[in-house]
Parts: C-alpha cells; structure tokens; sequence
C-alpha cells in the first residue's frame, strides 16, 4: 500500500511542479534542506526555482540550506489523515532567504511565539521524507 | 462611468442562501436566469450576453462547456458566452468583463450567474483525500498541500495573528462584527444564519485555527443568483429604479494564497482596486452609503475596511464595537448580514453582494433598509485576499 502511494506521490510531484521542485523533494529524502541560489544576482529563493523570480536568470542552482529561520506567524491546523490532536505550523523565514517557508512545527502552538528560532527537522509521512521545524537556541 | 457608454443594472435574482439546496447546477442557474429576465423586464431575445462562474476550488462534474450547455437550456443566442473564474472573486469579474463590452458599445445587454451547490471551506471535499498524491495536486499548492494544508483557514489565521499583534487588537475587539452581521441578517429572510448571537457566544466558540473562532468563521453555503447589466439605450425604456455602475477597479498582488514576501497583514490589492475604484467615479469613502464588503472571517474582513480607506489603519475594530458600521451606523456595511450570516455560497457571493447594495440603493431591503443610501460599493477577491475586485453602484430615480 505504502509503495503504491508513494509511486503516485512521485508521479504528482513530477508533474505537478517544476523541475526545481523534483529535485528538492529528492534533497528532502537525502534529509538535506535545498534552496535554489541565483549565480546572476547572488540572491536565495524558496521554493526553488527553475528560474531567478527576481532577474529572470534561468543561471540558478540548488544550494543546501542550514534550515535555520524565525518564525513570521503561526497556528494550528487539523490533520486530514488521522483527525488526530491539531498540528502546530507556521512561516519561517530563513536565514538569507527571499521567500517564506510552511511546514509543521514540533512544538505545542501555546509555546510558540512570533520571531522565534527555528531550524529545519525531518518526518516521514506515507514513506516520504517531508521537512518540518523545531525549536533551536538563540545564536550560530 | 468617464470612458464609454454608462451601464445599469435593471434585473436581478437569488436563491435563498442556505447549507444546502433543492436542485442542480442546471436548475439553480435556470431558475435565477429567468426570474432575472422576467424583472428586468427585457425580452428573451434580446439578452445579448451570458457570462456564468462556478466556485473556484471545487472541480464539480460538468463544468466544462456550461455556459454554452446553460444558452441552450435558456434558448438564448449570444454575442458572448463563456465561464469566468479566479477563485471567490469570479462573479464580479465575469459582471466587470460583461460592463467593459457594453461600455465598448459592442453589446446593449448581458446576463450574469453565479452558481455553489459545493461546500467550500471547513469542510473542504480535499479533506477526505488522505494520500499524499492527491493533496499534493491540491489547491493549497505542493508545498503547504504536503503538509497538510486542506483550505485557506490556517493562512487567514496566520495572516490575521500578525495584524492582532501589531495593531494590539484583543479577541473582544473582533468579537462585535459577527454579532453586528447576525443582527443583520435577522432582517434578510435570504440569509442561512438569523438567529441573534452575543459577544459570550463568539468568544466561546471553539477555536479552529488559532487566533481564528467558528463563530468568526463564514458559513459553508450552497446559492445561485444572476444579475443583468444593460446600456443607457436600453434602460431608458424599463420602468423602476435604475442603478448606474458609476466605476470599478481591479487589482492583483504577484502572490497565491500565504505571501512568500512583505506583510502577510496587508491586502496591497484591495488598496489599489479601490483607489482606481474611486478615482473612476471621482468619489472618495466618505460618499458612500451602503457597501457590502466580502469578508470570509471576521478578523479578515475588518482589515479589509482598512484596507478600503474607510478607517484608519488599526482603528477599524473600535469603530464596528462603536457602531459605525452598522445599519443606522456613519457607513453601513454588509446589510445582508455578510458572508458570517447571509453564508458563502462563493461562486453567487459577488452577485449577492451586488443584489444587497442594489435592493439597499432601490429602498427595498425590508426589515435591514438603510436610510436612503445614493451611493453603494461591493469588494469581492479571491484566495487569501490575492485579488480584488470593487464596483460602485449609484441609484438614480
Ligand atoms: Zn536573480
């Protein structure tokens, strides 16, 4: 069950999206946290790119991220699969980058707070490696 | 308006609004074409025009070639036939591209209707889709689908947590409008919700989405209504009140749902619809009398009037809790009882805001009629507020 699922997961991300996008749902599965660097105007993006949003550049190349960021806003959502206890999520803006990033965060929403630190973790969800955040200590 | 031939609106009809409805698409659209027709008092075969929308995220059976499926159940020949859609903001588009041909002078007439049969938001059809594939094809696009995301609520409510903190708005402050909207809707026989509500029941609503409660949450509705624009040539021979479209504008930000960059508590785009809005019709908001404004939830809709130059940034909470926004209020907005009480049936809700504002400007809205209003404006927009559309309306004897 679990492989027929991810097949057709796979076939939807590569039809889905773009190109970029495959490649940082593969980065995912290496547990490795990839945003997509304009060579021509040196700037970082998420979600990735084919192209530059910025300067239209199609000169862009995958570049891993530290996955460290601070979290612009935040909730709790209901989960569609288990109906289980609602899951806490949030935007996180990441550190040097143009673009805010959803995803879970492993943390209760009573102890979240807006400019928080956080950093990248990873779950696996219906045999795929999905990003989400935790809480990290203030400094490098 | 300045450019072109002026536009009224002569003929228009609505389902009530209700969780749900007798009938399908077919006989919903049907129903309100034809009692539209029948009031404007135009003949048949001289509608020139047919413009439908259906709701944005729900991919009903059929929707491909409706409009034309819908002239030949109507029996009506055309010079523009076709289905609008961006998301919650479709019906008024389709009313805006129907203006823009008249205005042209290409067409005298056109018929436009709007259509939900689909529950849209709480209980999204996606949320029962568990694999990741299919929520990864959903609407909430494949990074936020992938993690869960089955509708816009958790946006609206991140977006409105950075408004309360900025503006230091408390939970009581939200709390007012939904029991003003209920107050309303007690007045409009239309509407899904009517039975009165206070400040205690908002507040102990349930939280859905932090800082989000269902009580300042619109309702899952189904509806239909269709609306008829014709040229001055053409109105000058109908009899009743004319509304004349005075100026519209339209206005969309580079982002979808959750804005990736700037701040997420700011609608850029009903800034600049409304600017371009007024500025058409040389009118500023303090000349309106009567505006329906979309407002999915409450705390969305209240930054919304800030948005639309009605109050100050920050300022627009106190003012609904003073009152000034209610029917015997400085600006009477949503009449109807807004989406919170008259429900959200998406794909009609831009034809019936249009419908409250002009039985408002007509003096026919009995049990919520606003004082002799002249002047009317509706909003609509689509995602979590990506877009806007606003229409100014003005009765004329
Ligand atoms: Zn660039």
């Amino acid at each position: 069950m679990t492989v027929t699922r991810s097949k057709a997961l796979w076939r939807a991300i590569e039809k889905n999206g773009d190109k970029a996008m495959a490649i940082f749902f593969e980065g995912l599965q290496q547990r490795r946290f990839l945003v997509t660097r304009c060579r021509s105007c040196d700037t970082l993006h998420f979600p990735p790119r084919a192209f530059c949003p910025d300067c239209l550049s199609e000169d862009v190349e995958p570049e891993e991220h530290s996955g460290k960021g601070e979290v612009y806003s935040f909730t709790t959502m209901a989960q569609p699969s288990s109906r289980g206890n609602p899951i806490t999520v949030a935007m996180v803006n990441l550190e040097g980058v143009e673009g805010r990033v959803f995803s879970r965060v492993k943390l209760p929403c009573e102890e979240m707070t807006i400019g928080m630190n956080v950093e990248v973790d990873y779950i696996e969800l219906d045999g795929i490696v999905l990003h989400c955040f935790r809480p990290r200590a203030k400094g490098p | 308006m300045r450019r072109g031939n002026e536009i009224y609106i002569v003929g228009f009809a609505q389902t009530p609004v209700r969780k749900s409805l007798e009938g399908t698409f077919l006989d919903l659209a049907g129903r309100v074409s034809i009692e539209a027709i029948r009031k404007s008092g135009i003949p048949r075969e001289d509608i020139e025009g047919i413009l439908i929308t259906h709701e944005g995220f729900g991919n009903f059976v059929n929707a491909q070639l409706f409009a034309p499926r819908l002239a030949a159940h109507l029996g009506i020949e055309t010079k523009l036939l076709g289905t609008y859609e961006c998301g919650g903001m479709s019906s008024a588009g389709a009313v805006k591209i129907a203006a823009t041909e008249i205005m042209t002078g290409r067409m005298d007439t056109c018929l436009i209707i709007g259509v939900e049969l689909k529950p849209m938001l709480l209980d999204d059809p996606v949320f029962d889709q568990t694999s990741l594939a299919d929520r990864h094809a959903g609407t909430y696009g494949p990074y936020e689908s992938l993690c869960g995301v089955t509708g816009p609520l958790p946006f609206y409510a991140m977006s409105q947590q950075r408004w309360m903190i900025t503006h230091r708005i408390c939970p009581e402050d939200i709390a007012y409008l939904p029991v003003l909207l209920r107050r309303n809707a007690s007045g409009n026989p239309m509407a899904q919700f009517r039975d009165p509500i206070t400040i205690d029941d908002v507040l102990d609503s349930r939280v859905i989405c932090p800082p989000i409660r269902l009580l300042e949450c619109c309702a899952r509705s189904e509806g239909a209504a269709a609306v008829i624009l014709a040229s001055k040539d053409v109105t000058r021979q109908l009899g009743g009140k004319r509304i004349n479209i005075r100026g519209f504008g339209e206005a969309h930000d580079a982002t979808n749902y959750f804005p990736a960059r700037g701040d997420a508590a700011r609608f850029p785009c009903v800034r600049r619809a409304a600017h371009e809005a007024y500025e058409v019709a040389g009118i500023t908001p303090k000349d309106l009398d009567v505006v329906e404004i979309y407002g999915a939830f409450a705390g969305t809709e209240i930054m919304t009037y800030e948005e639309m130059g009605f109050f100050e940034r920050g300022t627009a909470a106190q003012a609904v809790r003073e009152g000034k926004t209610a029917i015997d209020g400085e600006l009477p907005v949503n009449p109807s009882g807004g989406r919170l009480s008259l429900g959200h049936p998406a794909g009609a809700t831009p034809l019936l805001e249009i419908i409250e504002v002009c039985a408002q400007l007509r003096e026919e809205a009995e049990g919520r009629q606003v004082n002799g209003p002249q002047l009317g404006l509706i909003q609509a927009e689509h995602g979590m507020v990506n877009g806007s559309v606003v229409l100014i309306m003005e009765g004329e004897a």
